[in-house]
């Protein structure tokens, strides 16, 4: 008998947790092993899977595997079912589709923060149709993607809590192409921004210097791989004095979770007659251009030995 | 503790010791220092002076026992000393945790009736770190746990927000599958009232019964007939699971060479506890082929078919080794540009 009633109290020990608990144990499981595993446990689990505020936040990470996006996508679509409205936080990898982001702002006009990284099904209508019903988004991470600076505009105009943007691409020398679109967009229609980083984007110290009179609340900035960028002399003074933490061009990538500096194809393939945009530079550029020692703030060096301490 | 709540504790209060009162009537003195640092007893103590005597024990939740009231007030012990630095901390909850899962369950449960909200974290992650990477069976025999969900539940769809062609024939296939799971328990209760309805007179069954006239092979007869239906259901499982693992094909331009945890759904018998990933969504079982001309319902079956096929059915396992691969896992991946590749610290 008393056999019996240690079996009963061993089944009841965990059943028995409260709900809360359990839905504590459920979040820090995740999304996926919520929905491959937890959830075909037993009708209690089932229940508790379904429970809206469980899913406030869905991180949804492909790990590097293509074949699963079709089995992520479907699971994502049911996370957000599941949601019932409550969603705050949505990270997406490789698989997002545009037909993803309508049902997210279809299931929720209070979402806070939106990362899309790899996810190249995406494209700019898609991202521009759903910014207006995303007004209360405080922070965007768009990370190796196919988008312009058209659904960045419609974000800024859109959303005017946003407070963080990652506008993330790969980062590389050559081709040498120079690009100010995005940051003039950003300049233009994010003055509340906070932190921002464009890790391996092609904008000049024209581009640079649009966002820093474009946002004023800028803390921190990350300029790494930005190979158009050069912060000698006043424009790195500025930046100095207007951001807490700046990143720059040629820091080191360790956190950075993608791939950082591809050069696509040599020298020769780009420049035929052997000629590159490195024999046009003056002998300063070629300086900072070539080696990414510590010569970009040489000017300022001088002045400041302490510089590099603000960081 | 804030200052205010200190400020509310009288001198006579302030004790070095409190008396504790467990589930099984038993009484210990604690700490005062220690005890308090869990916000049920602090309470206790503020509000209600209780605990300062043997007579006024401060009664603890029911489902703090002894032996999980001396692990919490460990716990309390290492946590409330100031100045500990984080690498201790962790290192020190590291090596608590290291339990067996009934023990932890019994402490989470415990902590959570003391409100003692770091001690909840830090056992939900061990109990969260004990699922992950097990199947639903694993998951249920570690916590005793019971296999209630049915069948109908296991083959939800999945709502079509996309107009993805595959989660389409996913649908059709999950709801052919309920209708053969629905006419399969129909035949049963059918069978089930045959085997019970006797309509044979008491003459008829004693004839049968001494061997007059009666062909006493009749029964016999029947249950060849089962064996050999069984036999075949059972050729057609297995030729349906041959089926299933083939390698894929294109399915509307599209290679799927993902597995599907709904592929072994699709292949093995009903009884099979597969995941559940799609949400269930108004689908009406009679969408297959109610109205729809033979020829079209014939082709779209065969579609059905030809999808069931190509799917194969080892995803799951290859989803649990890319989870429990973790932190660990470095994968390369082409970009659609077909020029560069990614690293994903995964």
């Amino acid at each position: 008998m008393s056999s019996s009633k240690e079996a009963a109290a061993e089944e009841r020990n965990w059943l028995d947790l409260p709900r809360d608990v359990l839905c504590t144990i459920f979040q820090k499981l995740g999304a996926t092993e919520i929905l491959t595993r937890a959830q075909g446990v037993c009708s209690v689990w089932r229940a508790i899977s379904k429970e809206p505020l469980l899913w406030r936040t869905i991180d949804m990470r492909n790990l590097g595997d293509i074949g699963l996006d079709f089995h992520l996508l479907a699971m994502c679509h049911r996370a957000i079912d599941y949601s019932s409205g409550h969603l705050l936080h949505i990270n997406v990898e490789y698989f997002g589709t545009d037909d993803l982001l309508h049902h997210i702002t279809h299931s929720t006009s209070n979402l806070r923060s939106l990362r899309l990284a790899c996810c190249y099904q995406i494209s700019d209508e898609g991202l521009c149709e759903i910014a207006e019903k995303l007004p209360q988004l405080e922070e965007l991470d768009i990370s190796i993607s196919n988008l312009t600076k058209d659904p960045l505009e419609a974000i800024g105009q859109c959303c005017p809590h946003l407070k963080t943007l990652k506008f993330n691409m790969e980062g590389y020398r050559r081709p040498h192409i120079e690009c100010d679109e995005e940051a003039f967009a950003i300049a233009e229609t994010m003055p509340g921004l906070h932190h921002l980083q464009l890790f391996g984007n092609k904008l000049t110290n024209e581009g640079l210097l649009a966002i820093l009179d474009g946002c004023p609340l800028l803390e921190s900035l990350d300029l790494r791989q930005c190979f158009n960028v050069n912060l000698a002399g006043s424009l790195g003074k500025r930046c100095a004095e207007q951001i807490k933490e700046l990143r720059l061009p040629c820091d080191p990538t360790d956190d950075y979770p993608f791939e950082a500096e591809i050069d696509y194809g040599s020298l020769d393939e780009d420049y035929p007659s052997g000629i590159s945009d490195i024999d046009f530079l003056s002998d300063d550029d070629y300086d900072y251009y070539e080696f990414s020692g510590g010569s970009d703030f040489s000017e300022y060096d001088d002045d400041h030995p302490d510089y590099y301490d603000h960081f | 503790m804030s200052e205010i709540d200190m400020a509310v504790i009288k001198p006579e209060m302030m004790k070095p010791y409190i008396w504790l009162e467990t589930s099984d009537g038993s009484i210990q003195q604690v700490e005062q220092e220690i005890a308090m640092y869990c916000p049920l007893i602090c309470q206790e103590i503020i509000q209600k002076g209780m605990g300062s005597s043997k007579n006024c024990a401060i009664c603890l939740p029911q489902r703090v026992s002894p032996a999980t009231l001396s692990l919490i007030l460990d716990y309390c012990h290492f946590h409330q000393v100031p100045g500990r630095s984080n690498k201790e901390r962790k290192s020190y909850d590291e090596k608590f945790i290291r339990m067996d899962t009934k023990r932890l369950c019994e402490l989470t449960s415990a902590a959570d009736s003391l409100q003692l909200k770091p001690l909840v974290d830090l056992t939900s992650r061990a109990l969260a770190r004990i699922i992950e990477g097990k199947s639903p069976e694993e998951i249920r025999e570690i916590f005793h746990l019971p296999d209630d969900l049915t069948e109908e539940e296991k083959l939800e769809p999945l709502k079509n927000t996309t107009d993805d062609p595959r989660i389409r024939l996913l649908n059709r296939l999950y709801a052919k599958k309920r209708k053969e799971l629905k006419e399969r328990e129909r035949l049963k209760n059918v069978e089930a009232e045959e085997e019970h309805v006797d309509e044979r007179s008491v003459d008829d069954l004693l004839s049968f019964i001494n061997g007059n006239d009666g062909d006493p092979k009749g029964v016999k007869t029947s249950k060849n007939k089962k064996k050999n239906r069984r036999k075949k259901e059972q050729q057609q499982k297995n030729s349906s699971l041959k089926e299933a693992s083939e390698v894929n094909k294109e399915v509307n331009g599209q290679n799927i060479r993902h597995q599907s945890a709904e592929a072994d759904r699709i292949a093995e018998t009903s009884n099979s506890h597969t995941e559940d990933v799609f949400a269930h969504r108004e689908f009406d079982d009679g969408d297959i082929d109610d109205g729809i001309d033979p020829a079209l319902k014939e082709k779209i079956d065969r579609e059905v078919e030809d999808f069931a096929r190509r799917l194969n059915s080892d995803w799951p396992e290859r989803m649990q080794e890319l989870l429990s691969s973790g932190q660990e896992r470095k994968t390369i991946l082409f970009t659609p540009n077909g020029n560069s590749f990614l690293r994903r610290n995964a």
